[in-house]
């Protein structure tokens, strides 16, 4: 059984207008998206600004009101508060947030910070909270004068990484990590997402990583899902999303990486601009009268793609004869 | 690329930034030419005085508040010793500069086409009528689909990418022979970051302009940049063409950044972390090599007293003779960190 | 926007309404009565009985209350006890002189203010910053009234340059004279009130402008080598007077309410004045009719100031 189950999750935002201010249409942020989550993985959510990937993570730790779906942990739907209540939800799921420094509380010290999860959910002695805050400080790498510091005097990758002690502080079983490096330098941004792999290792944690760095991505996560418009394009694993994208969606973020390969870069322009035509002349093939992505349909046992049924049968084919 | 054809000459240039009475260097000692139609990326981590170098060539620093000495020769005037008056003759017609975050750049109030036709008003003596074609004109170049549109539109009405598209417009509204583009696309996604690349590309192409990108993002500077500068610490540790940075790095810190990046590594591998952290401007060393602390397995005598520029073949330039020793931990014959 | 105004203006129906009710009880709840300290001391108790009876003020309060709504309704706001004359024609006098005096002061506070917050901003951190907001904050401190007591003293009686009382000389010729008679009266007031009120104009502005100084756009507008003063000119004043007009609508009525102690000092004829007077003998046809004035006023300033913002900002739109 997976970790978590999110089964055709929706978050609409009413839009109200005319006289009377009565409800006339929505904002489809999140509209009908099914993945799994495994114990011990990194599940990818990738998306361009506004797709809903971030509203998606929020949703699973209870900080969204959600429309209609589901999201199942240990058989319970988590997106009723009741539930939330009796699993000791958040105990069990922690965030991470983008900006640091505007989600660390600046008039605390870092002691409290990474003491407040634990204040709210287990119940230790002083001396016994003031053990464990030093051992997740070791965890992430900061010294122990840290602990009587305020998060303003540290730099924004130590920041981040204070965030990471926080979050993980109740052996958390799955934390939402939502563009958790995307504001960092790339050295800064190495050592976070070393920490993240490493407790992973030794606490067996779940990440639902939200990126849109496809670079990031593909070195954090086993398993993804590429977001579009609130609806999901494309599910599979790194091999299917990296070396057998499908869905011309896919296909388009991925020429748009930069390549590091300077004496490929004539080749690899050429590459995206071929990709960006297609797009443009294909899209009403990849999406429905309203601009939006079909059903997900699967192609392999790891693998489904948002086609309509014609394009899918053509393409499992097409898959099939290459194999 | 011709030596001959260079227009922009930053001399032994170093700006300090006053804080609490004592001045501090944010760059110190920048050597650099920039020449017709090239693209010359300068690279840093944040804090490592690139930004800085941009505002001190547009001359955008409070003079009350900042030390600059050097020499900036633009086209053979020193523009450092120009007056208010003098530097406005250049900024927005011979310099153009983009910004960063296309919303806070642009003036809310204002509509988008009398923020494009200011920069006309002041150095060009079009009438009002060639200034508003002169602006279709220039929206449709930097790829906007529909310019009447837009050009009546306020900033806020205008998704990021057709913002910073906006910010592009103006800058090469004069056509200025230089570019400054400070993280032109550092607020935007994938797909749009592309698309605006493209369009700098082709602006350099048909003006004959030279750019200076300046950008964190070692894929940006791959995808196009012809010439790179890598900044570290208020310095430029290693200076070459795009090939000699990216096919044969040199030092120490360029080698670092490039093994740090996720698209070269083995998938499941842990990254390369750097050790350490970039010394704020009150803690910066001024003798010695300024990277050194990060490399500590490297004993001391690897590095230079006074770590010289020193020019390996034609344009590839390193500071330090420390990279002839420089080997990570982990490689053949590397010391155990 | 204009269902938006319309939709406005609906909802403060029925805060009018809560408005008037509060007033009407409180109005009511003051001790005493209109009549007892106004006739002849000696007169009869059972004729005092007989008046209040004929007024209707025995009736219970809803009564009453309904009475007054209907007569609203009809434009009459009943008759002043104190002045024996239809409390709309009293107001309606006194209305223009406060008008006056609050749109002269308005007018001679931005004159005064704007002018001392863009160059406060200007030259931050400088000695004319420093003195102007040494001024601020001393013309903040001192009590309005206490300003008005002096300046009365001063000018008005031991110098003797301006009157003391009233709105118009009553030997000033109609026409010409007669304007320059009331200007005359509300000079000293205005440049008072002017004077000892710009603080929060000024520090708003100041603010503003500081804050522009320093923004990405001002940035922008100095790499296309606009000149310093056409940065000022066309970004930084420009943008930092736009929340000011909209504070404008606030201002009005903030006058009105400061029009208290003005005219009670200079015994100037407006509405703050009557208000007083009306407190004091218990008038309350025109204490409810003032308090709902001032309370729609009020309601109709946040408005304006909502519509003009919504005017001068693009970001801003009402729908």
């Amino acid at each position: 059984m997976s970790l978590i189950e999110i089964k055709d999750l929706k978050v609409h935002y009413p839009i109200r207008s005319g006289f009377w201010n009565r409800v006339t249409d929505s904002v489809k942020a999140v509209d009908g998206i099914s993945f799994d989550i495994e114990a011990g993985e990194t599940y990818g959510l990738v998306g361009e600004s506004g797709s809903g990937k971030s509203t998606t993570g929020k949703s699973v730790v209870g900080l969204e009101k959600v429309t209609s779906g589901s999201i199942m942990y240990k058989g319970k739907d988590i997106t009723k508060k009741s539930n939330r209540k009796s699993l000791d939800y958040n105990h069990d799921v922690q965030m991470i947030f983008q900006d640091s420094l505007s989600s660390l509380n600046p008039r605390k010290r870092i002691e409290d910070i990474i003491a407040e999860p634990l204040r709210n959910f287990e119940h230790l002695s002083k001396d016994e909270e003031k053990l464990r805050v030093l051992q997740l400080l070791d965890i992430v790498g900061l010294d122990a004068d840290a602990l009587y510091k305020y998060p303003h005097q540290f730099s924004g990758g130590q920041r981040q990484r204070i965030g990471v002690a926080r979050a993980v502080a109740t052996n958390p079983k799955l934390i939402i990590a939502d563009e958790p490096v995307s504001a960092l330098d790339l050295s800064v941004q190495a050592q976070v997402l070393n920490f993240m792999k490493k407790i992973q290792r030794e606490f067996g944690i779940s990440y639902l990583f939200i990126s849109h760095d496809l670079g990031v991505v593909r070195h954090m996560c086993n398993n993804i899902a590429i977001m579009n418009n609130g609806r999901l394009v494309e599910i599979g694993t790194r091999e299917d999303i990296y070396n057998h994208p499908m869905h011309i969606y896919t296909k388009r973020l991925l020429a748009a990486i930069p390549e590091t390969n300077v004496s490929r870069r004539a080749e690899h322009r050429a590459n995206r601009l071929k990709v960006e035509e297609v797009y443009r002349e294909q899209q009403d093939k990849y999406y429905d009268k309203d601009g939006l992505a079909y059903p997900l349909v699967q192609i392999t046992p790891t693998h489904s793609v948002a086609l309509p049924e014609d394009l899918a049968e053509q393409l499992k084919h097409e898959g099939e004869v290459q194999a | 690329m011709g030596s001959n054809s260079e227009f922009l000459n930053i001399k032994d240039v170093s700006t300090a930034f006053k804080i609490n009475g004592k001045y501090y260097d944010a760059i110190s000692h920048i050597n650099l030419e920039v020449h017709h139609d090239e693209i010359l990326a300068i690279v840093g981590e944040s804090g490592c005085g690139k930004s800085t170098l941009a505002t001190t060539i547009m001359g955008l620093h409070d003079p009350e508040e900042t030390k600059i000495n050097g020499e900036v020769d633009f086209e053979g005037t020193d523009l450092l010793k120009l007056d208010e008056n003098g530097y406005n003759q250049f900024r927005g017609a011979k310099i153009g500069m983009i910004f960063q975050d296309p919303l806070s750049a642009l003036n809310p109030l204002k509509k988008i086409e009398d923020q494009i036709s200011e920069v006309m008003n002041y150095h060009t003596d079009f009438t009002s009528e060639q200034k508003h074609q002169r602006v279709l004109e220039l929206l449709d170049e930097v790829g906007i689909v529909n310019p009447k549109r837009t050009a009546r539109q306020f900033p806020h009405e205008l998704s990021g990418g057709m913002r910073q598209r906006v910010i592009i417009a103006i800058a090469i509204a004069c056509k200025p022979d230089l570019i400054i583009a400070d993280e032109p696309t550092t607020a935007l996604d994938v797909t749009i970051q592309a698309q605006i690349l493209d369009v700098l590309r082709n602006i350099q192409k048909e003006n004959h302009a030279g750019i200076i990108l300046i950008t964190h993002d070692l894929g940006v500077v791959a995808e196009t940049a012809d010439r790179v500068a890598v900044m570290y610490a208020g310095q430029i540790v290693e200076e070459g063409s795009v090939e000699q940075i990216f096919n044969t790095p040199k030092h120490p810190y360029t080698r670092s950044l490039l093994r740090s990046m996720p698209q070269l590594d083995k998938e499941n591998d842990d990254l390369y972390v750097i050790k350490g952290n970039v010394p704020s401007l009150q803690k910066m060393p001024h003798d010695g090599d300024r990277f050194a602390p990060r490399i500590p397995w490297l004993p001391a005598d690897a590095h230079e007293k006074e770590p010289a520029m020193h020019e390996l073949e034609a344009g590839h330039i390193v500071r330090c003779t420390c990279y002839k020793t420089f080997k990570f931990p982990d490689e053949q014959g590397g010391a155990t960190a | 926007m204009w269902k938006t105004i319309l939709r406005r203006i609906l909802i403060m129906i029925p805060e009018v309404i809560i408005l008037s009710i509060l007033v009407f009880l409180l109005a009511k709840a003051m001790p005493g009565d209109p009549f007892t300290g106004s006739i002849n001391p000696k007169a009869d108790p059972a004729q005092l009985h007989h008046l209040m009876k004929m007024n209707g003020l025995y009736d219970p309060w809803y009564q009453q209350y309904w009475n007054w709504v209907v007569h609203l309704f009809h434009g009459n706001l009943g008759n002043s006890y104190q002045y024996q004359e239809p409390v709309t024609r009293l107001i309606g006098s006194r209305a223009v002189n406060t008008l006056w005096l609050a749109l002269f002061t308005t007018i001679l506070t931005y004159c005064f203010a704007l002018p001392m917050g863009m160059y406060a901003a200007k030259h931050e951190g400088k000695l004319p910053d420093s003195i102007i907001r040494i001024y601020t904050y001393v013309t903040y401190c001192i009590p309005f009234f206490v300003i008005l007591v002096i300046g009365v003293w001063i000018f008005g009686y031991v110098l003797g340059w301006f009157p003391t009382t009233g709105s118009i000389s009553s030997t000033a010729a109609s026409g010409l004279p007669s304007i320059g008679s009331r200007f005359y009266h509300i000079l000293l007031p205005g440049v008072l009130g002017a004077l000892f009120g710009t603080v929060n104009v000024v520090q708003y502005l100041r603010s503003e402008v500081i804050d522009a100084k320093r923004s990405d756009y001002v940035r922008t507008a100095r790499s296309k080598g606009v000149p310093e003063k056409d940065i000022y000119k066309h970004h930084i004043f420009r943008n930092s007077l736009l929340p000011i007009a909209a504070f404008a609508g606030y201002s009005i009525t903030g006058l009105l309410n400061g029009s208290l102690f003005t005219e009670t000092v200079f015994s100037y004829p407006g509405m703050g004045l009557l208000f007083i007077n009306s407190i004091s003998y218990r008038d309350y046809t025109v204490i409810t009719a003032l308090v709902l004035i001032y309370g729609i006023l009020n309601l109709l300033g946040t408005l304006l100031s909502d519509i003009i913002l919504s005017i001068v900002d693009p970001r801003i739109r009402i729908q």
